[in-house]
């Protein structure tokens, strides 16, 4: 009963910080004089969006940026956390690549993206690099960090039972670490998303950037909001669907989320 | 009798000439410590703060290597952690990823024991320490007393010949710590283990031990007296007038240190 209270609650505010911004933004557009070709109306974003979804257009090109950056998510996702067990844990591979990561890690991923279109083109591989790039360094980050900082205590309890080598590792380092590995993929998640729009305007036929970019050539002010729109849309979602996922597959780890 | 392993007399611990510090900078924090613990007996360390009562259990675990003399369990010298010396600290440390249940079985699985008896001996030590209804709960929805609770029979799970505990009650209230103190006279009774007890309170260290050792921050002196009160022994005996003469004459070591 408190859950589904709750859950009306959440919804009805959610719900009513959407009326205050329409509101706002109506009573802006009305009011401030600001040409109705660079500030249309939120009635007039919402056609814009009726528009693009007619014959599936923005449903084509949020398939294709969710998927460049789902791959990149797991590419990058799945290296960093390897290499930050790695460079966590082995004295060695921290001193040799720690320095290195950190060095490209100073440069902001979308830096990257001009110097890959000129070496890779415009094709899917060029945009997949750059989204695993986006996610690796967040991801390796924060693994590093977690696994360096593990509680001492709980790996002396773990080797007093007898636990040492791989299951050391596997049952005690990495779930010890596991809520900063978590922020790390929750941290990649938006890196990911900024990177394949950058991508996207760079140099593609279709996505949201994309379509963001050739909005803005014809200059659709409308377009270019409903874009924006659904690029937010699209990364709430994703951070919900993060958390609830995570606090489903492990319960024990207590994300809070940004708004609750 | 925990059924993971049969049991047979523990060897006796054996302190030869230790001396524990932290850095070559420092004053050793024990220095040329020698005892000989006899197997099965039951002793209580006391003393003020930072007279290396901590040092010398982590030491015993092989969590830290003393920087001369050397322990032993029997002929063999304890260089690392392991599963012939469990640790129950103030602190639980617990696995907050398992549940109850996974964190009593962790040291049966280090055994390659078979699955019935884990199972067996999990379902006693559940018995004992009166959680079977929690069994499937995480250490974060259980209260201070449970997790005590789970910790210390975590820790006595693979029967260890040697049991340290370090401070384990001082975050109880009175009647959990009441509870504890005889579930530990319980599981010691069974098991047959050496126990070392640390603590600051000296009434619960003549309750419980058979022998106390009193270390001061002098670092080279230490008195180790016998505790002839018969088990088992109820609270009433703290009124006699052989425990308060006793109380007396161990607190007179170190007086005011300790707040008496």
């Amino acid at each position: 009963m408190l859950k589904i209270r709750q859950s009306i609650f959440h919804v009805g505010r959610m719900l009513a910080h959407f009326i205050i911004v329409v509101c706002l933004w109506t009573f802006i557009c009305h009011f401030s004089g600001i040409n109705a070709a660079l500030l249309p109306t939120p009635a007039q974003v919402g056609n814009a969006l009726v528009e693009l979804c007619r014959g599936g257009i923005l449903l084509n090109d949020v398939s294709w940026s969710v998927r460049r950056a789902g791959f990149g998510l797991i590419i990058g996702g799945t290296t960093g956390l390897l290499m930050g067990l790695l460079t966590g844990r082995i004295k060695s591979l921290n001193w040799l690549f720690t320095p290195v990561f950190n060095g490209f890690r100073a440069m902001p991923p979308v830096a990257i993206v001009p110097l890959v279109v000129v070496w890779a083109g415009l094709g899917e591989p060029a945009k997949v690099f750059i989204t695993s790039w986006a996610a690796f360094f967040p991801v390796w980050l924060n693994t590093h960090a977690g696994v360096t900082s593990v509680d001492k205590v709980l790996i002396w309890a773990a080797r007093s039972l007898g636990a040492k080598g791989v299951r050391l590792l596997f049952a005690i380092t990495l779930p010890a670490s596991l809520p900063q590995i978590l922020i790390g993929f929750r941290l990649a998640i938006s890196s990911v998303l900024i990177c394949v729009v950058v991508a996207e305007m760079t140099g593609a036929y279709i996505g949201l950037g994309y379509r963001l970019n050739s909005a803005y050539l014809v200059f659709r002010v409308d377009r270019m909001l409903a874009c924006l729109v659904v690029l937010a849309l699209l990364g709430i979602l994703s951070d919900r669907l993060f958390v609830k996922m995570t606090n489903r597959v492990f319960p024990w780890i207590r994300l809070t989320h940004e708004s609750r | 009798m925990n059924s993971a392993t049969p049991s047979t007399k523990p060897p006796p611990l054996i302190f030869e000439d230790v001396t524990i510090a932290y850095s070559n900078d420092h004053l050793p924090v024990i220095a040329n410590f020698s005892l000989i613990v006899e197997a099965g007996s039951f002793w209580a360390i006391v003393g003020p703060s930072g007279c290396g009562k901590s040092s010398l259990l982590h030491a015993t675990a092989g969590y830290i290597r003393p920087v001369s003399g050397s322990i032993c369990l029997g002929r063999h010298p304890i260089l690392e952690p392991s599963l012939q010396v469990g640790f129950v600290s103030q602190h639980y440390a617990l696995f907050p990823w398992l549940t109850l249940k996974e964190n009593i079985v962790f040291g049966l699985r280090s055994q390659n024991l078979s699955e019935q008896i884990v199972q067996k001996s999990l379902e006693h030590l559940l018995e004992v320490i009166d959680l079977k209804s929690k069994r499937e709960y995480y250490p974060e929805e259980l209260s201070g007393g449970m997790q005590q609770r789970v910790a210390l029979a975590r820790s006595m799970a693979p029967n260890p010949p040697v049991l340290l505990l370090d401070e384990p009650f001082s975050a109880l209230d009175t009647i959990n710590r009441i509870n504890m103190r005889e579930l530990l006279l319980r599981l010691w009774s069974e098991n047959q283990t050496t126990v070392l007890f640390v603590t600051h309170d000296l009434e619960e260290a003549l309750l419980l031990a058979d022998k106390l050792l009193i270390l001061n921050t002098s670092r080279e002196s230490m008195i180790t007296m016998d505790i002839p009160f018969p088990r088992p022994r109820h609270l009433e005996l703290t009124h006699s007038e052989a425990f308060q003469n006793l109380l007396k004459t161990s607190s007179a070591h170190f007086g005011a240190e300790l707040n008496l």
